[in-house]
């Protein structure tokens, strides 16, 4: 969650203002009826303080939700502020290539099924099911960023990738 | 327009069923109504889904409900809410108002939802039971298909009701509704038990981790919600059967949400429930914890379905000390991510310094709260040994995430000292506050609370 926070750190301390107006308004009543003794204090500390982070946050949620706005993602979104594996218009074009019961497969540089952590793979794995992979004997195959072998059934293609039947 | 249908049917519907759960304020009726009533449906369309249909199990566990719910009425004699509560409430609403308008915009957003959660209820709603290849197939062995499948078993609702697998804002909405009516619950049921009481469990839902994961589309937080209110509700009423019943409900979901969930009931049911005098009463939560858990569990044993990531092997190695014990540096990694500020703001401080002040800590969730801490720092050291990963780059990938429920747990162990008497048991005698007699922190406390009590018709 705090991997990029650096490029929304002015966006979250205006936040923190909010959350500070907050966080004196819902606990105004039982700061004049609580604040007795010094448990109380710290007790009504903790939660002033989450407060005020509370407006942060749903900034940051709402940042979140922009960014896979911007990026067309409305099935699935990305690894946190991360590019998606592929474009939308990409994932798309593979989803409408593969056929109900069909089997499909991802190739990259790295080969069939294999890529950086797998992210690609599992991404596809979540968009493309009740169709499963099947890295052996696949029925269709996304080549991203690879050439398609020669003579394979070039279904779609596009800038960086190709749906190909084997 | 049938998404929205099928985010309001999956959310509203247990929300009217789940009320009819509970006596009381209007407020904590539709708020902690709306998490059993959640709990219901899933566990419904989870055993629909094992004898294949889920829409249909889900319909039945609600029927059954509507009229069930009133013959184990639990009453939690709280009462109106209290001076001060009202504007808590309000702004709690207003976030969680926010976060379903956002809800409206996002798919399922991370990681684990498209790899684990969000994956199986999308396998749930195409085969319409969990014979999907989702489950069954070696090809997605790698999605853990052994783990408890209560979310996915709700999130599969909303699919198999919009008729469509690439619309998944729903499942974000129902999230958003599950932390709102969560928060409300929490809130208003504490404060019922005295106005401090509620500040910590409070200072623990609204903590930027709680939030922020609430939106991920992980599990963590759901099952964490069912944990603390599961326990808050047993707490109140140890000797009540129709609390036990309510709490076993909870602490179901808790088990059938994740895979940690099962061993953390445990360790609340042990503390809370262990007694010199045992009765049948107190056999009724973990009954149906039992009862809720065991079917998904045959599945698994039947189609031979296991993570393998703790298997007897490690647990040998572990004891003959053929691994090496690391249990220092996971214990630092854990305590310093629990008082990051970021995440966590100034909680566990609070807990910490305030249990100082008062010299008191609920002795049975306190012991809770240890107890799933080593038990978090044995699973690390074992899939740590297992894995043979860097320990610091594995444990800090989620521990954040899995600290979620224990911390709700210790935030109730201090908030709840606060607490007035719990409620009468069955031959009238008041059970003690815990603590005859009260440090003078303490007792300022009481007077205000007698104080506001006068105050409230």
């Amino acid at each position: 969650m705090d991997g990029n926070l650096g490029n929304f750190l002015p966006g979250l301390v205006v936040a923190a203002v909010g959350g500070l107006l907050v966080a004196a308004l819902a606990l105004r009543p039982l700061l004049r009826r609580t604040a007795s003794t010094r448990a109380s204090w710290v007790q009504l500390g903790a939660v002033g303080v989450a407060l005020v982070l509370l407006v942060p946050t749903a900034v940051l949620i709402f940042d979140q939700t922009q960014y896979f706005r911007a990026r067309g993602l409305t099935e699935v979104g990305s690894a946190a502020f991360e590019e998606p594996p592929v474009p939308e218009t990409v994932a798309r074009s593979f989803q409408n290539a593969v056929r109900p019961g069909e089997s499909w497969a991802s190739v990259t540089k790295l080969g069939r099924c294999a890529d950086v952590d797998l992210y690609l793979f599992y991404w596809l794995a979540f968009r493309l099911v009740p169709d499963p992979p099947d890295c052996a004997h696949p029925d269709v195959e996304l080549f991203w960023r690879v050439a398609p072998p020669r003579g394979a059934t070039i279904v779609a293609r596009g800038h960086d990738y190709a749906v190909v039947r084997p | 327009m049938r998404a929205f249908f099928a985010a309001a049917l999956t959310t509203v519907a247990p929300t009217i069923v789940g009320w009819r759960f509970i006596s009381g304020s209007q407020v904590l009726r539709w708020s902690l109504g709306a998490v059993v009533g959640i709990v219901l449906v899933a566990i419904g369309a989870l055993m629909g889904g094992l004898l294949g249909s889920p829409l249909l199990g889900s319909a039945v566990v609600l029927l059954v409900g509507w009229f069930i719910g009133p013959r184990v009425r639990w009453d939690p004699g709280v009462g109106a809410l209290r001076p001060g509560i009202g504007r808590l409430i309000i702004a709690l609403l207003v976030v969680g108002g926010a976060l379903m308008i956002l809800s409206l915009f996002r798919p399922v957003p991370s990681w684990d939802a498209w790899f684990l959660w969000s994956l199986k209820a999308k396998g749930l709603a195409s085969a319409g039971s969990f014979n999907s290849p989702v489950f069954r197939s070696p090809a997605y062995r790698y999605s853990s298909q052994d783990y408890p499948t209560l979310l996915p078993s709700w999130q599969a609702l909303a699919y198999l009701v919009s008729g469509d697998l690439q619309v998944s804002w729903p499942l974000q909405f129902q999230q958003a509704w599950l932390w709102t009516s969560a928060s409300v619950a929490l809130v208003s049921l504490t404060s019922g038990y005295g106005v401090l009481a509620c500040l910590l469990p409070l200072a623990w839902i609204v903590t930027p981790e709680v939030v922020w994961q609430s939106m991920q589309g992980y599990a963590d937080v759901p099952m964490a919600l069912m944990l603390i209110l599961g326990t808050a509700v047993l707490w109140r009423d140890r000797f009540d059967p129709r609390s036990h019943v309510l709490a076993g409900v909870l602490l179901a979901g808790a088990a059938l949400t994740k895979s940690e969930g099962a061993p953390l009931v445990v360790i609340v049911l042990a503390c809370l429930l262990v007694t010199r005098k045992p009765s049948a009463v107190l056999a009724l939560a973990p009954a149906i914890v039992i009862a809720a858990r065991l079917p998904w569990f045959l599945f698994t044993q039947a189609h031979g379905l296991t993570n393998e990531m703790i298997n007897s092997a490690t647990i040998r190695s572990l004891v003959h000390g053929q691994v090496p014990m690391r249990v220092p540096q996971i214990t630092l990694t854990m305590a310093s991510v629990t008082f990051s500020p970021v995440r966590w703001g100034l909680l566990v401080p609070a807990c910490v310094v305030t249990a100082v002040l008062v010299r008191r800590i609920d002795a049975r969730l306190g012991v809770a709260t240890l107890l799933a801490f080593v038990m978090f720092a044995a699973v690390y050291q074992a899939t740590w040994a297992l894995q043979g990963s860097t320990l610091e780059a594995f444990v800090n990938s989620n521990v954040d995430r899995v600290l979620i429920a224990p911390l709700g747990v210790l935030a109730l162990a201090v908030g709840l000292t606060f607490a007035r008497a719990r409620r009468p048991i069955a031959s009238g005698q008041k059970q003690s506050v815990p603590g005859a007699a009260l440090p003078d922190e303490r007792d300022l406390v009481s007077r205000f609370d007698e104080v506001e009590d006068r105050g409230i018709p």
